[in-house]
Order: structure tokens, then C-alpha cells, then sequence
């Protein structure tokens, strides 16, 4: 099974100006999850609005193959960013609205419904009104309603905005178990979302690719720009505004920064491994 | 079918809307009440106070066919009611006298003056007709040569009243108060608001508008949405007709439904040759239309916002707004005038299209679907529509 974008670019034009939200934007996905990491305005809701075919692309084209299936719209699963529910619907209705929406039925409708609830921990809430969830109830419920029909591919756009670190540690589990057999685009500016479960990350920036990798390829691209050192806590906020850091640690006395720079920051600075973070940091500057 | 389930269930099937659904009809209930009160009290109403009043019984005695004998009977008794007045040969008492039909002479004298009017009323009509068709003659003649459009209106005038007459006697006040009675109609507005002008803003304010267009199906949420909305117009407007129809002919008598439109006093120039009944079936249809507009109208507002409170706030503002241009604008540019069936029902009005003569009804009639259909297509257009992709 493979997805392959290719050359997918799209512009709008605001007052008299033109600007790309995504440029020429390529790639060929295949089981597995696919991170899409970026500041906000980076074109990864551009790249999931144009794969889901709610908006339309200016030039490029998608092609979706599995064992000759070319037709990929039925077999999307999708949440959407700041996903919200009907409060006087119960979730076991709300998943029921949605095979009708994806002209999905089984022999037993209510049957199916309570197994999808049951694969997100909510199998005893199935029949509670959603008004009375809380943040990470409704987010599992959205990852309920895109699974939906057993989806070949699955898009989250920021999955996990609001939630605490137990619901996020919950939701990349989801995502895991549900990776074997399926194409699963995460778009997301968190970047402990990917690190943990992507197996491919995109680097987005102003619509364009900055780099693309497993995340062993992205760090090892910037092996020996990231550096710890030692400074008084007078020097800090002097690094900071200088400097990319990337963590600060205090141990009383004295801080331990963590710098991304192409050279050694000071004499005492110590190269060490990098990791996503870092990655992001060295590309993208804050976040 | 599933959608259309869930659908029901977005926009109708809602606690706070039925509540309030429930409130507005005990609300119209006593609003139905106040004004049968109101116009029998002050005489306004055709006829008698068909259950309370002392006119009942006289008004039994004489009601059904139409004939000279009873006209008579009628003129002669209420003569020797005069007499009697005037003899000062009654006792005015407080208690019921069984000689009279309403037990004092006094009353049977006044109700049989509006008795007789009312008599006269139809057993004169078709004497109004010719005079009437004499008039549209004298018209055509003095347009001769003059104007084409004057002429050829008066032969329309000259026509439509041909062959009318009046068969029966009988109490029209509950049928004359339905067409006059608009409460019901507002009621049906704000539920439509209520229900329906979260509709669109909701599934954008969910993020439930993308996953519909991921499933490719805008089109059918669309066409289902409407499905709901005019399932809820048509189930409310014929609802509240039976409604008020059974309240105010529970007021006054509803025996006469089959009688025609002009039967009703205040209806005697209609152009419409049709029964009271056809006519209540005939506005509602029209309601229909006015309503279906209202529907698109809050549609296309719903479908341009993601806060429910703006959408729900401009949908009533929008609806206040149409009312008061109605009021400002020719009627025929006014889709929603169209409920108030006495406006189009009482009196023949033409508009000259190309030289002939048009009842402004009609013409109405079509410019409430053409820009109900117009506020149609800019709701599928912000809400379905899906613009072709450039390939490469």
C-alpha cells in the first residue's frame, strides 16, 4: 500500500498579494506513521485539507495504491484540528452518525459502534451524552470516528492540543496499535507527539519540505551541532536571546544549557547527541 | 435515511427545542383565545358568538340553506320585536323569558338586525356580482381604444365574478379570524430560527463540516438538512393550521367549511373561486413557500458563521428586517407577506407584465421561489460545493 504525493502545491491570495501555502510538496508514504512537524503556519493543515480533498490543489497530483485499490477518499480516516462534538449526542450515536456520513453499515451498527469505543477506553461511556466529557474523553472520541470503517489512512491534524500529559501518553499508544496496516499522518507543532511514534518526520516551514527522515537520519544530519555547557544564571537570559536553546537546567548554582549552533557556543561546551528537539530547534528556531 | 435520522436529531430532536416548542403552542392557545375574546367582544367578528353568546339559539334556528322564507321570518320577527320595544309591552327583567330566543326582547331585536344584515349580505350577492360585472363593462368600453392593459384587466374583473352566489346562511367569524390570526406563523418562525440557525454554524464550530467533505458527502448533508428543515415547515405549518382551524371553529362554527371563500363577508371581492376549505389549504401551501424562504434565509446565515449565538442573533435580526421591508416594499417583492393569507386573499390586485394583466399573487408567488431557490444555491455554494481541481 502506498500513498504518493507528488508536487502538490497551493497558493491563496490575500489583498493583493500571493502567497504559497504549500510549494511543490512531495512524498511517497507507506505503512507507518508520518509526522508532520512545523510551526503554526507551516502548511501541514494545508498538506491534510488538500489530502482529504476539502480543499482543492493548485497543481500536483495523489495517488493512492493498495493491491490495485486506487481509490483512497473511502478509505480516509480523519480528525480534524480543534474537533468538536454535538453535546446531546451520546458517543455511541456519534460513531453511528458517522458510518451514515461514510456510508458505512454492518449486521449489527450498534454492535460496531461499542467495538470502536471499546478500541479507545470508552466502552463504558457509549451511551453517556458527550456534553458531559471532559477534553480527552472528546479527543479519543475523535480518534473513534476516524477509525471508523477500518480506514487504510488515517490523518490527525494536532491530535492532542489541550491535552494532559496522561491523555497524550494514552493517544500515542492509540496511534501506535492502529500503525501496523495503515498510513497514519500526524500533523502536529508538539514535537514529543512524533518522537515517539513516527517513524517518518516531515519538516514544514512557510509551505515548503525542509527536510524529511526517520528521526535516527534528521538527528544524525545534525550531529556535533548541539552542545551542553555550564553557565552562572546572571549569563542565561544572555544565551537565550543569542543563542538557540533548547532546555535549561538548574542545579542550584549553576545552569547547564543545551545549545543548538553550527560552532562550540563557548570553550567549555560539550558536543552531544542530538535529538528531535534539537532537530526542530536548529530548523525551525523557536517553535 | 441515516442521515436524515441524525439530522433530525442535530436540529430538532433537541430538548431546548422541544421545550420551546411546547411553550409557544400554549402560548398560541391562549394568544388564539385572546383574540376570538377580543373580536367577538367587540363586534368585529362576522356573525355570532357561536358557544357564549345569547345569539346562539336564534342563530341555530336560522342557519343552513338560504331561502326567501326565511328571510321573511327573519324580517318579520325582528319587526315585532320593534313593535314590542316600542309598545313598551315586555318587562325588562334579569331573568331568561322563554318567549325569546335569547330569553330578553331586547337581544332577540339586536341579533335579528344582524341576522338580517348578514341574510341580506348573501341572498344580495349576486345582485353585487352584476353590478360589479356592469362596472368592468363600463370600464371596458371607456378603455376602448385607450389602453389595451385597462381593458383587457376589466374582462378579467368581468369574468371572475361570473356565476357567484351564496347558498347558505351560516357563521363565518371562525374562518374570518384564521385568515386574520398571524401569531401561529411567528411561532413557526422562531422555532424555525431556533432549530435551525445553529444548523450549518455547529458543524463548522465542530470541525464536523471537514469530515463531511472528507467523506465527500456535502451534497447529501446538504440536501438532507433541507430535507429536515422543510419536513419541520411542513409538519409545522399544517400542525398549527389544524390548530387554530379547530380552536376558532370551536369559538364559532365550523359547519360552513365547504361553503365558498366570498361566503365570508369580508372575502366578497376574492379573486378566488374556490371553498373556505380550498382557500385554508391553498394559504397553507403559500406558507409553505413564505416559510421555505425564512428556512434558506437562516440557512445561508448559518452557514456564513462558526458562533452560534451571532448566527441565532442575525437569523432573528434578518427575519425582523424582512418584516419591516415588507411593510415598505410592493408586496410582490415581499416573500414573506405571503403568510398573511388576507393580504392576497381578499381582493384581486393585477400587475401588467408585457400588457396583460397578472394577479400580483402569482407574481409574488414566484418571486418568493425564485430567491428562495437563489438563497439556496449560495448556501450549497459556501456549504457543498466543491470547486474541480487543476491536475498537472
Amino acid at each position: 500500500m502506498q500513498l504518493v504525493l507528488d508536487g502538490i502545491t497551493k497558493s491563496y491570495t490575500k489583498g493583493k498579494k500571493r502567497k504559497n501555502a504549500l510549494e511543490d510538496f512531495s512524498l511517497t508514504m507507506t505503512e507507518g506513521v508520518y509526522g508532520l512537524l512545523g510551526p503554526n503556519g507551516a502548511g501541514k493543515s494545508t498538506l491534510i485539507n488538500i489530502i482529504t480533498g476539502i480543499i482543492s490543489r493548485d497543481s500536483g497530483s495523489i495517488a493512492f495504491d493498495d493491491n490495485g485499490n486506487s481509490d483512497f477518499v473511502s478509505h480516509l480516516g480523519f480528525m480534524p484540528q480543534g474537533m468538536d462534538f454535538y453535546r446531546n449526542f451520546t458517543a455511541k450515536d456519534y460513531i453511528k452518525y458517522i458510518m451514515a456520513l461514510k456510508k458505512f453499515s454492518t449486521d449489527n451498527d450498534n454492535e460496531y459502534a461499542l467495538d470502536i469505543l471499546t478500541r479507545v477506553n470508552l466502552r463504558n461511556d457509549a451511551d453517556k451524552k458527550i456534553g458531559a466529557f471532559s477534553g480527552g474523553m472528546k479527543q479519543r472520541l475523535g480518534i473513534a470516528q476516524a477509525i471508523v470503517g477500518n480506514p487504510k489512512i488515517l490523518i490527525f491534524d494536532e491530535p492532542t492540543a489541550g491535552l494532559d500529559a496522561k491523555e497524550r501518553i494514552r493517544f500515542r499508544n492509540v496511534i501506535s496499535s492502529l500503525a501496523s496496516d495503515k498510513i497514519v499522518i500526524l500533523a502536529t507543532h508538539i514535537v514529543t507527539d512524533i518522537a515517539y511514534v513516527a517513524k517518518t518526520v516531515v519538516l514544514m516551514n512557510e509551505g515548503k519540505t525542509i527536510k524529511t527522515g526517520t528521526q535516527e537520519q534528521l538527528c544524525s544530519d545534525i550531529s556535533g551541532k548541539v552542545w551542553e555547557c555550564r553557565v552562572k544564571p546572571d549569563e542565561v537570559m544572555d544565551y537565550m536571546s543569542r543563542m538557540r536553546v533548547s532546555n535549561a537546567v538548574s542545579d542550584g548554582n549553576k545552569y547547564t544549557l543545551r545549545i543548538v549552533s553550527d560552532a562550540s557556543p563557548v570553550e567549555n561546551a560539550v558536543s552531544v547527541a542530538p535529538n528531535l528537539e534539537d532537530v526542530c530547534i536548529y530548523y525551525f528556531g523557536d517553535m | 435515511m441515516r442521515l436524515f435520522k441524525y439530522e433530525l436529531k442535530k436540529n430538532i430532536l433537541r430538548i431546548s427545542v422541544l421545550l420551546l416548542l411546547l411553550a409557544l403552542v400554549l402560548v398560541n392557545a391562549y394568544k388564539q383565545y385572546e383574540t376570538a375574546k377580543f373580536l367577538g367582544e367587540s363586534g368585529i367578528a362576522t356573525g355570532v358568538q357561536y358557544k357564549s353568546d345569547l345569539g346562539r339559539p336564534m342563530y341555530e334556528a336560522f342557519k343552513g340553506e338560504l331561502s326567501t322564507e326565511k328571510l321573511e321570518e327573519i324580517k318579520s320577527y325582528h319587526e315585532k320585536m320593534g313593535e314590542l320595544i316600542h309598545s313598551g309591552d315586555f318587562k325588562p327583567t334579569n331573568e331568561s323569558d322563554d318567549r325569546f330566543y335569547s330569553g330578553f326582547a331586547m337581544g332577540d331585536f339586536n341579533e335579528s338586525s344582524r341576522t338580517i344584515d348578514r341574510m341580506m349580505y348573501a341572498y344580495t350577492y349576486p345582485n353585487l356580482m352584476i353590478e360589479l360585472k356592469e362596472r368592468a363593462n363600463e370600464n371596458i368600453a371607456f378603455y376602448e381604444g385607450r389602453s389595451d392593459y385597462e381593458v383587457r384587466k376589466n374582462r378579467l374583473v368581468a369574468e371572475l365574478y361570473i356565476g357567484r352566489k351564496i347558498n347558505v346562511y351560516g357563521n363565518y367569524g371562525a374562518f374570518k379570524l384564521y385568515f386574520d390570526y398571524e401569531f401561529s406563523t411567528l411561532v413557526i418562525i422562531v422555532m424555525l430560527i431556533y432549530a435551525f440557525a445553529t444548523s450549518f454554524t455547529n458543524e463548522k464550530a465542530t470541525g464536523t463540516d471537514r469530515i463531511i467533505r472528507s467523506c465527500h458527502r456535502g451534497k447529501s448533508v446538504y440536501l438532507t438538512k433541507h430535507a429536515v428543515m422543510l419536513l419541520y415547515i411542513f409538519i409545522s405549518v399544517v400542525l398549527f393550521t389544524l390548530l387554530d382551524v379547530v380552536r376558532f371553529c370551536s369559538f364559532y362554527d365550523g359547519t360552513f367549511i365547504n361553503q365558498p371563500l366570498y361566503a365570508i363577508e369580508e372575502y366578497k371581492y376574492t379573486p378566488f373561486n374556490i371553498t373556505i376549505l380550498g382557500a385554508i389549504i391553498l394559504s397553507t401551501f403559500v406558507k409553505l413557500i413564505a416559510l421555505s424562504f425564512v428556512g434558506e434565509l437562516v440557512f445561508v446565515i448559518s452557514s456564513f458563521t462558526k458562533n452560534a449565538g451571532l448566527a441565532i442573533a442575525l437569523s432573528f435580526a434578518s427575519a425582523g428586517a424582512v418584516i419591516l421591508i415588507s411593510e415598505r416594499i410592493p408586496s410582490v417583492f415581499s416573500p414573506l407577506s405571503l403568510v398573511n393569507a388576507e393580504s392576497w386573499l381578499k381582493d384581486p390586485q393585477f400587475i401588467n407584465i408585457l400588457g396583460q394583466p397578472v394577479l400580483s399573487f402569482f407574481v409574488q408567488l414566484i418571486f418568493a421561489v425564485v430567491i428562495t431557490i437563489a438563497l439556496a444555491i449560495i448556501c450549497y455554494l459556501k456549504t457543498a460545493y466543491k470547486k474541480k481541481e487543476k491536475r498537472i
